[in-house]
Parts: C-alpha cells; sequence; structure tokens
C-alpha cells in the first residue's frame, strides 16, 4: 500500500506529464530535438518499421529503422492495441519505470544497511559519523522517487516519445531482479535489453559477482559457468527469435548491432561520436571506431570490477553510467536513467570534491544546447563547434561526476576501516595516494 | 589522484568580506566604463572584405541606365500610385521588358482594393535556376522624421526597375534576381517569405519560384533625391547581417562618394578631424547600436529575410548633408553603380556569407569590435553575480584547513529545507507566466503596479531564517547568471542592457541580509522607485532619445507611451521574443528579489 509520500510523487509525475502532453508546442519541440531523440530511439521511424512490416517490406531495406525485429514486433502489436494512441503507454512505461527505481533503490539502501550492520565490528568507532542512519535512508528512497517522477529530462524524454522510454524500463526491470537475486529472469531481462542496445553486456560482470556468492566469500567456479552458459543460450535463443521473427533473414544485424558499433549517422546528439568522426579522415575511422568502443565496453570493465568485487550493486550502477555516457548515440533519456539513482548515493555526497562545477556544468550544458543549436542552424550565425562545446561540457560533467562518486565510495570504504583521525608522519599529515 | 585532496576548503580571507562592497560595485562600473572604452581606436578593428569572392564586383562597372530613362520609370509609377494600381503598372513594366512577373494577394485589406505583393524573377542565363539574388523595394517607405507616416518610395521601385531590366540577358549573370515589391512592408514582406519558403501551411504557394536565396538589398527611398544613405542592419532579436555585406556596400559607396551612415550618425574619418568629435560621434552609434538591438525589432524589411539565413540590409535615402560643401543630391548614377557592383559582387559568391563576422557592433562604418572584444565589459558587469555565489556557497560548508575537513568531508554547517525556496521562485514564475498574457490587452504599467502593489498581498511572504537566505540568493544568483550567459549569446545588447538593471537589484537584495526595518524599507523603496523595471525602461528610452538626437531634449512622458503602445502592438508582427524573455525570466528574477524585501526572518 503506497503512503501520502509515494502516492503524491506519483501523482505530480503523472499530472505534470500529462498536462505536456496537450501542450502542443512543447510536445513538437521534444519530439524534434535532436538532444533527445536518436535515430536509435525515433518514435516516427519506428511507425514508419511498423508500416513497412505491415506491407510485408523488410524495414531494413532502408536506413532508417534501427530496431530489432523483435521489439518492432512487440511496438506494432502496442500500436495495434491502442490505435495509433500511444501517449499514454509511454507516461505508463515511464510512471512504472520510476516506481521501479523507487523500489530499488529501497532495496539497495537496506542491503547497504544490514551489510554494514553485520560489519560493524570490524569498523574503526571512530567513524560513525559516517555511518547509514535508519532515518536517512527513508529519505533518499523519497528523493529517488521524486526524482524520476519531476526530472526534466525524463519528462522531456516520455514527452518525445523516443522508445528508451521502453529501454529503461526494460534495464530497470533488469536492476530490479538484480538486487532480488533472481537468475533467471534476471538473464533473460538482460539479454532482452543487450540485443536491443549492445551496451548493457558489460552488467554481465556485476551478475558474475552478484550471482557466483555461495558463501560469505567464497565464489563458486561452477556457478560463474552457470550465469556465463545461461547468458550465452539465452542470447543465442533471441538472436534466433529475431531470426524468425524477420522471415529467417540476417538483415537486421546490418541495421541494428553493425549500426550501432560502427556508427555511419552522423546526426549531431549529446554524444562525442558524431563530432569526432565527422572531422577524421576515412582511412583512419575503423581504427578509432574500435579504440571508441572499446572505451566503452572493455577499458573500464575489469579495473572497475576488480576493485568494486564486493560491491555489485555500486558497480552495477558505474557500468551503467558508463555505458550511458559513453554510448555510441546517447540522448538525455539515457543520461536521466542513473542520474535517478543519484540519491541513493546522497551518503557519498560530502566526498564529492566538485560538486558545484558539476552541477553548474550540466546546468549550462542543457540550457545552452538548444540555444547553439538554434544558433548554428536556424540564424547561421554559429557553426557546430559551439552545439559540440556544449555536448563535451554535458560529457565532461558526466565523467566528473561518475569519477568523484567512485572516488568518493572507495574513500568512505577506507575511512570507515581505518577511522577519521589522519597518523602523523615523521610529524607530518600522512598522505595516501592510489598507486 | 590524492585521496585527501579537497576542493574549496580553504577559509575565504575575512578582510574580503569587509571589501566586497566595493569589489562588486567596482567591478560593474569597470564593466560599464569597459563597454564605452570599446570605442578607442586601439580595441576597436577595422573592416576588411574577407570573402575574395566579393572584390571583382567592386572594381569597375559595365551598365549604364540613363537619367531619362529611370525618369520615365518614376513617372509612370507616380501616376500609379495616383490611380491606386501600382501593383498593375510594375507587372505591366515588368511583362514588357521580358521579365516574367507575378502577384500575391497578401490577405489583408486596408482599403477596398486588395493589397498585392509583386515580384519578378530576371532568370539567369549561364545556369538553371539554384540561385539567387533579391532586391526589396517596398511600396511605401517610412519617412526620416516621423516613422509613423508612409511615403511612396518611387526612387526605390524605380532605380530596382531599372537594374532589373539592365540586367537581364545579361551573360555574365548567374544567379536570378528576383525583384521583390512587397505591399505592406514588413507584413507583406512576411506573407511573402511564409510563401516562399513554404513555412506556414495557411500560405497559398508562390506561382513561380527561382532558386534559393543567397542575399540581397532592401532600397527605401521616401524622397526623389537623397543627401547620404543610412545604412540598417538591425535583424530581429538582435541578429545582424555578415559583416562582409555591410563592408561591400561601404566600400561601394565610399567609392562613388556617396556619405554613409549608421543610425543617421555620420563619422567623419579624415585625420584633421579632431579626434574628441570622432570618439563622441562613434559613442553615439554604439550606444545606438545596443539600445536599438535590444529591442528585438529590425528597422527595415530585411530583418525579416535574416530569419530564413538571406543576408541583407536596408539602404535609406536620408536628407542629411554631411559634408560642408555637398550642396547637390546624390547623383543617379553612383547610386547605381553601387547596386550593380553589389549585384555582381554577389554573383560571384560561391558560397553562403560565412567567413567574416555575424557578431559584432559596429562603432562607424570603417571600424567594428567584435564578439571577443565586447563581451569582456559584460564579463565584468556579470562577475559580481558569479563570485557573489561562489562566496555564498563556500560559506555553506564547515570549512577549516585542519585535517578533520579532509576525512568528513564537506558537511553543511547546517541542515536547511529547501521546499518554501522552490515554492516561492514557483510562485513568482507562475505569477509571471499569467502576466504574460495581460500586456497586448493592458500596458506595461499597469501591469508593474499590479505586481508591485499586489503581489505582497496575494500570495504568501517568504519565511526563512538566515540560512535559507543563503541558499535562495545563492539560486537565484545563478539563475540570472545563466540568464545573462544565454542572452549574451543571442542578443548582446539585451544582455548588457538586462545585466545593467539586474545587478543593482542583486546588490541591493543582498543588503536586505542585515535585518533592520530602516534597511527593508530602504531597500523597499528603492525597488519600487530606481529600480523600477518601468522606470528603467523610461530611462533607457529617454537615453536613447538624447543620443538619437545628439543633443539634450527635454523627457516627453507622452511619446513614450505612445511609442511603447506601439511596441506593444506591433512586436508579434515581428516574430520577436523580447517581450517573452522579459516577462518569463527578468521579470520573474526582479519580483523575486522585490518580494525578499518582504521576507520573515526568524
Amino acid at each position: 500500500m503506497p503512503d501520502t509520500f509515494e502516492s503524491t510523487y506519483v501523482c505530480i509525475g503523472l499530472a505534470v506529464r500529462v498536462f505536456l502532453f496537450f501542450q502542443t508546442r512543447i510536445r513538437n519541440y521534444f519530439e524534434e530535438s535532436g538532444e533527445f531523440v536518436t535515430p536509435l530511439n525515433s518514435w516516427k521511424r519506428v511507425i514508419e518499421g511498423i508500416y513497412l512490416r505491415k506491407r510485408d517490406i523488410s524495414p531494413f531495406a532502408g536506413s532508417i529503422v534501427h530496431e530489432t525485429p523483435l521489439s518492432l514486433f512487440f511496438y506494432s502489436k502496442l500500436y495495434a492495441i491502442t490505435h495509433g494512441h500511444v501517449e499514454g503507454l509511454f507516461i505508463a512505461a515511464d510512471l512504472l519505470t520510476g516506481i521501479l527505481t523507487y523500489r530499488i533503490a529501497k532495496r539497495v539502501l537496506k542491503q547497504l544497511f544490514n551489510e554494514e550492520a553485520t560489519e560493524k565490528s570490524k569498523y574503526n568507532q571512530e567513524s560513525q559519523p559516517l555511518w547509514l542512519k535508519k532515518l536517512n535512508i527513508q529519505k533518499s528512497a523519497y528523493a529517488v522517487l521524486l526524482c524520476c517522477m519531476i526530472n526534466p529530462l525524463s519528462i522531456g524524454t516520455c514527452l518525445a516519445k523516443s522508445s528508451l522510454v521502453f529501454h529503461n524500463l526494460l534495464l530497470t526491470i533488469t536492476f530490479y531482479f538484480f538486487m532480488t537475486y533472481q537468475l533467471l529472469p534476471f538473464i533473460v531481462t538482460l539479454c532482452l535489453a543487450s540485443s536491443i542496445s549492445v551496451y548493457p553486456v558489460v552488467l554481465i560482470a556485476p551478475a558474475l559477482l552478484q550471482f557466483s556468492k555461495s558463501g560469505a566469500n567464497n565464489r563458486s567456479i561452477l556457478r560463474i559457468f552457470l550465469v556465463i552458459i545461461l547468458f550465452a543460450i539465452v542470447s543465442a535463443g533471441i538472436l534466433a527469435l529475431n531470426f524468425f521473427l524477420n522471415h529467417k533473414s540476417w538483415s537486421f544485424i546490418e541495421s541494428t548491432y553493425s549500426f550501432i558499433f560502427h556508427v555511419p549517422d552522423y546526426t549531431p546528439n549529446i554524444g562525442i561520436f558524431w563530432y569526432f568522426f565527422t572531422e577524421m579522415f576515412d582511412h583512419f575511422r575503423s581504427l578509432f571506431v574500435w579504440t571508441f568502443q572499446m572505451h566503452v565496453l572493455l577499458l573500464y570493465l575489469l579495473p572497475f570490477t576488480i576493485r568494486l568485487r564486493h560491491d555489485p550493486i555500486f558497480l552495477f550502477w558505474l557500468l551503467c553510467a558508463i555505458f550511458c555516457t559513453f554510448k555510441s548515440y546517447p540522448a538525455y533519456g539515457d543520461a536521466a536513467f542513473y542520474f535517478n539513482y543519484l540519491p541513493i548515493w546522497s551518503f557519498l555526497f560530502r566526498y564529492v570534491r566538485h560538486s558545484l562545477i558539476i552541477i553548474c556544468m550540466v546546468f549550462v550544458a542543457l540550457i545552452m544546447a538548444p540555444i547553439t543549436w538554434y544558433l548554428w542552424i536556424y540564424t547561421g550565425s554559429a557553426n557546430a563547434n559551439f552545439y559540440f562545446a556544449m555536448t563535451m561540457v554535458f560529457n565532461v560533467a558526466q565523467t566528473f561526476l561518475v569519477s568523484d562518486l567512485f572516488y568518493a565510495y572507495l574513500k568512505r570504504k577506507f575511512l570507515l576501516k581505518n577511522g577519521l583521525t589522519i597518523p602523523q608522519v615523521n610529524g607530518f599529515e600522512g598522505q595516501l595516494e592510489f598507486n | 589522484m590524492p585521496l585527501l585532496s579537497n576542493l574549496l576548503s580553504r577559509d575565504i580571507p575575512k578582510n574580503f568580506y569587509k571589501f566586497q562592497f566595493q569589489l562588486y560595485s567596482g567591478l560593474f562600473l569597470l564593466g560599464l566604463l569597459g563597454f564605452l572604452y570599446l570605442t578607442s581606436p586601439i580595441v576597436s578593428r577595422r573592416t576588411y572584405l574577407s570573402e575574395n569572392a566579393l572584390s571583382p564586383g567592386l572594381v569597375s562597372s559595365d551598365l549604364y541606365i540613363s537619367v531619362e530613362h529611370i525618369r520615365n520609370i518614376m513617372g509612370r509609377l507616380r501616376t500609379g500610385f495616383k490611380n491606386n494600381d501600382i501593383a498593375d503598372v510594375i507587372q505591366l513594366m515588368l511583362n514588357e521588358n521580358g521579365i516574367e512577373a507575378y502577384k500575391q494577394d497578401i490577405g489583408r485589406n486596408s482599403t477596398d482594393k486588395p493589397e498585392e505583393n509583386i515580384y519578378g524573377i530576371v532568370r539567369a542565363p549561364r545556369l538553371a535556376s539554384t540561385e539567387s539574388i533579391i532586391l526589396v523595394a517596398p511600396l511605401y517607405a517610412r519617412t526620416q522624421t516621423k516613422p509613423q507616416q508612409n511615403k511612396a518610395n518611387v526612387f526605390g521601385i524605380a532605380h530596382t526597375l531599372a537594374i532589373g531590366f539592365a540586367l537581364h540577358r545579361k551573360p555574365y549573370m548567374s544567379k536570378d534576381i528576383i525583384l521583390l515589391f512587397p505591399a505592406a512592408q514588413e507584413y507583406g514582406t512576411r506573407v511573402w517569405l511564409d510563401a516562399y519558403y513554404n513555412s506556414n501551411p495557411q500560405a497559398s504557394l508562390l506561382d513561380a519560384h527561382a532558386g534559393s536565396i543567397q542575399a540581397g538589398l532592401a532600397l527605401e527611398f521616401p524622397y526623389e533625391k537623397f543627401y547620404s544613405i543610412d545604412l540598417r542592419h538591425n535583424g530581429i532579436n538582435g541578429q545582424l547581417t555578415n559583416l562582409d555585406l555591410i563592408n561591400t556596400v561601404v566600400h561601394l559607396c565610399e567609392k562613388n562618394s556617396i556619405a554613409t551612415t549608421f543610425y543617421g550618425v555620420y563619422v567623419e574619418l579624415s585625420t584633421n578631424e579632431a579626434f574628441m568629435n570622432y570618439i563622441i560621434q562613434s559613442t553615439r552609434t554604439l550606444l545606438l547600436n545596443v539600445f536599438t538591438l535590444a529591442t528585438g525589432i529590425s528597422n527595415g524589411v530585411h530583418g525579416q529575410f535574416l530569419r530564413y539565413r538571406i543576408e541583407m540590409i536596408t539602404l535609406f535615402g536620408s536628407l542629411d548633408k554631411h559634408h560642408e560643401y555637398q550642396s547637390s543630391p546624390v547623383a543617379m548614377r553612383a547610386f547605381d553603380d553601387v547596386i550593380e557592383g553589389f549585384i555582381r559582387s554577389l554573383n560571384n559568391l560561391l558560397e553562403r556569407f560565412h567567413q567574416s563576422f555575424f557578431f559584432y557592433l559596429h562603432i562607424n562604418r570603417r571600424n567594428f569590435v567584435s564578439i571577443a572584444t565586447y563581451m569582456v565589459p559584460l564579463g565584468f558587469i556579470a562577475l559580481p553575480a558569479l563570485i557573489r555565489s561562489l562566496v555564498i556557497y563556500m560559506s555553506f560548508f564547515t570549512s577549516s584547513s585542519t585535517n578533520s575537513a579532509a576525512t568528513h568531508g564537506r558537511t553543511m554547517k547546517f541542515d536547511a529545507e529547501y521546499s518554501p525556496i522552490f515554492i516561492e521562485i514557483f510562485q513568482c514564475l507562475a505569477f509571471s507566466y499569467v502576466l504574460t498574457w495581460i500586456p497586448l490587452k493592458l500596458s506595461l504599467l499597469g501591469v508593474c503596479l499590479i505586481t508591485m502593489l499586489l503581489s505582497p498581498f496575494i500570495l504568501r511572504r517568504f519565511r526563512s531564517n538566515v540560512h535559507q537566505f543563503d541558499h535562495f540568493q545563492f539560486i537565484t544568483l545563478l539563475i540570472g547568471s545563466a540568464l545573462l550567459g544565454c542572452l549574451s549569446l543571442l542578443n548582446f545588447s539585451m544582455a548588457l542592457l538586462t545585466a545593467c538593471f539586474l545587478m543593482p537589484c542583486y546588490l541591493i537584495a543582498g543588503v536586505i541580509k542585515l535585518d533592520h526595518w530602516f534597511i527593508k524599507f530602504t531597500c523597499r523603496f528603492l525597488f519600487i522607485t530606481f529600480l523600477n523595471p518601468l522606470v528603467f525602461l523610461a530611462l533607457y528610452h529617454y537615453l536613447a532619445q538624447i543620443i538619437m538626437a545628439g543633443t539634450f531634449v527635454f523627457p516627453d512622458f507622452a511619446q513614450f507611451s505612445n511609442d511603447l503602445d506601439t511596441y506593444c502592438a506591433s512586436y508579434h508582427l515581428y516574430n520577436t521574443w523580447t517581450v517573452d524573455v522579459v516577462c518569463l525570466t527578468i521579470v520573474p528574477i526582479w519580483l523575486l528579489l522585490y518580494r525578499s524585501t518582504f521576507g520573515i526572518q526568524f
């Protein structure tokens, strides 16, 4: 039974979304804006795909549709049920994502609290101010819900009818099953999510950590293999399903996975790929495509997994943040997905060193991006560099945020174990550095 | 990455608090003076042609249009205007000379006859119609002294036609020339452009198209003779024409010894002119630039074209004499050479205007300041807001240089309740959102009075403690700086004036923190009198009047309210967003600051 806070927040979210859906001018703005809609998630393209599918023309013949056959099948069913009035579905999916995020937040915080309770004996008594408190836990969870409901980025994504709303719902469900230790549903949703946008594949790393625990500190190799084999089987199954839904043709690979990996579309978005590849000579292209994709998929995966081997939840969130920032066609909806979880980590904020800088950078990027776009495209007095500067600011802010939170997490853990007083070394305060 | 590093952990020196006020006001004044310093020859730059393709047209002229020919056209136009069938006359003349001509009904009848735009297309023999140049001569032009009065633009139309006839079938033309004669100035132009670009779904399609329009020229000549040309380049919403285009026109005019002015201010550039005179006239031009651009409306039909990325300026035939010995008006031959040179320069152009500057301020026809220079004074003016917000932010946290800061992290000194702050901001925003719907019917005066006198009664008073007030100030300062940042890119002049208005407001609102009834009362009084948006607007109008006239004039309130009414009535026509920005951002910020003087502290 939802309490008053929960229902009020959900009602606010519902009211704002419904109200804005009736404002045609605002809705049109979001539907056209490149910051919210990318080729991968534009609803216009989905409708085109549904139409082509109905006419028995392969939707993947041109370069318009970039959804997988399975998701296209799903959308066409939704479209048929609602007779084209899908707005309600978008609102419902967005609100559901919010409520699930709130549930996840509660679970995450409870689990962290319990972990701390059991390990309190190992902690230095001095570090008491850093311990989690029951009161703050509930507050943070409420903050997560409120954030989901009034986050302008989420609302914009919903208004733009970007299919990211459904992708985010899928990812949130994945996170939920991750938190509830349900292996099979988790693997299925993870495979679905990665079959749509590839990048969630990296989440297999925290899954291995989470599901391989057999005792307090033991991991069984058997379970690791089980998870990997399950993942492989389900992935293959989904691929086969796509193959059969596409009339036994592999043509969808070209316009989905290859499209995501090779980045042939340079429509400006908030990522860094488009500008970089427009500026570059073609013969370096494949080298840099591979470099950029390795940067997202592999570069951070191993070090982070090793460092955070005892904290799979934080690792899960961190990897989400990283691939949402650096993926090939990011939109604000991706950023909104992991921004909404931020209040969970409110106990780390005291160690975030650049909070003002990060907030100001995000703020500046959000309001300046449409302005520089207007100056570039409409009045012609600015050029692509202006717009790119803003996307750059947004990306740097996200990088700062992720690295700062990571740093704060590690620092807090260290201080919990070792206490808050800094020992004197040769009459000077000791300095610790990562080496 | 050292584990114990910490940003902003040091204390702000105590001395700094003592000199805060002096620092902020000093920076503000420095910014204002710095802006005036832009006229100095050290800072400003000399204009040059950045696009080489424009230069060949500047060299020699090839056409010869006899004066009799033009007088003949003017005579026919005059009878056309008299008989009220000017549209037919122009169409007939175009057709007689083998130029296709069409009419477009603009859907607005002022007299019994429908008003019509006429346009002709001079097709280029060298290329298919892929690109074109446009020459615009509105049927009626505003007179120099009374902007409300219109006179028939006989001279402008006649020259546009004559040039069109002369360039018809010239072998070197590679771009079409569109000759457009819009009926109701801005309105007619807008209707024609909407139809040409099919941007308005209701607009009926045009009968014929030429290629994409690259650039053009508008001619407004209310008199049949003129002594100098006033170049009008203000676009809507502070948009400006590419500097290369203006330089081309200035260069051609100087070559043909035609004096050119901006805003009617002529700056003598010869070396035997007194330096002081040069500075004064340049400052006048600079200030007029800022004052007129800030309104967001254009001073000619070219503003509508800039919206579609068609670079264009208006040439206005002025009766002012600027040379002491100039007794006769400018010769028609010289003027035709200017237009011919301009068209042949454009004809040579391979790309759209993209070189040179789009963000600049003219100080005279040969000198300008670019964005990199003029942003600096604005930066100085806005810097106090940034410094102050940083100071407030640093005071939020327990800041000690001891090691506890390093290990405890940054913790807030106090717990602040944010909801009343956001409710207050939301209230003010909602309030001014409602106000945006009013000013069209009610004048701004009423709105201001309502805001000031009623808002304390309608809305709940803002209750806060000292810490909350700090948070509140921090947020308003950030909003204000963000607004200035955005405006400075879109419309620098408006940003400058906004900064001049908002910064003192912030300063006064910051003083309210000293919670004493007398201070509060004084602040409130200041907000109502000197820092009132309406008073500021009146002051701005008066200053603009003085600078425009060049001598001292007495304030004229009747004219102020008259101008305000005209502006409110006409800004929709121009597609400007100045009023929206004022209503939705500047007024709420002012309202927030003003309402904070009523705040109760506990």
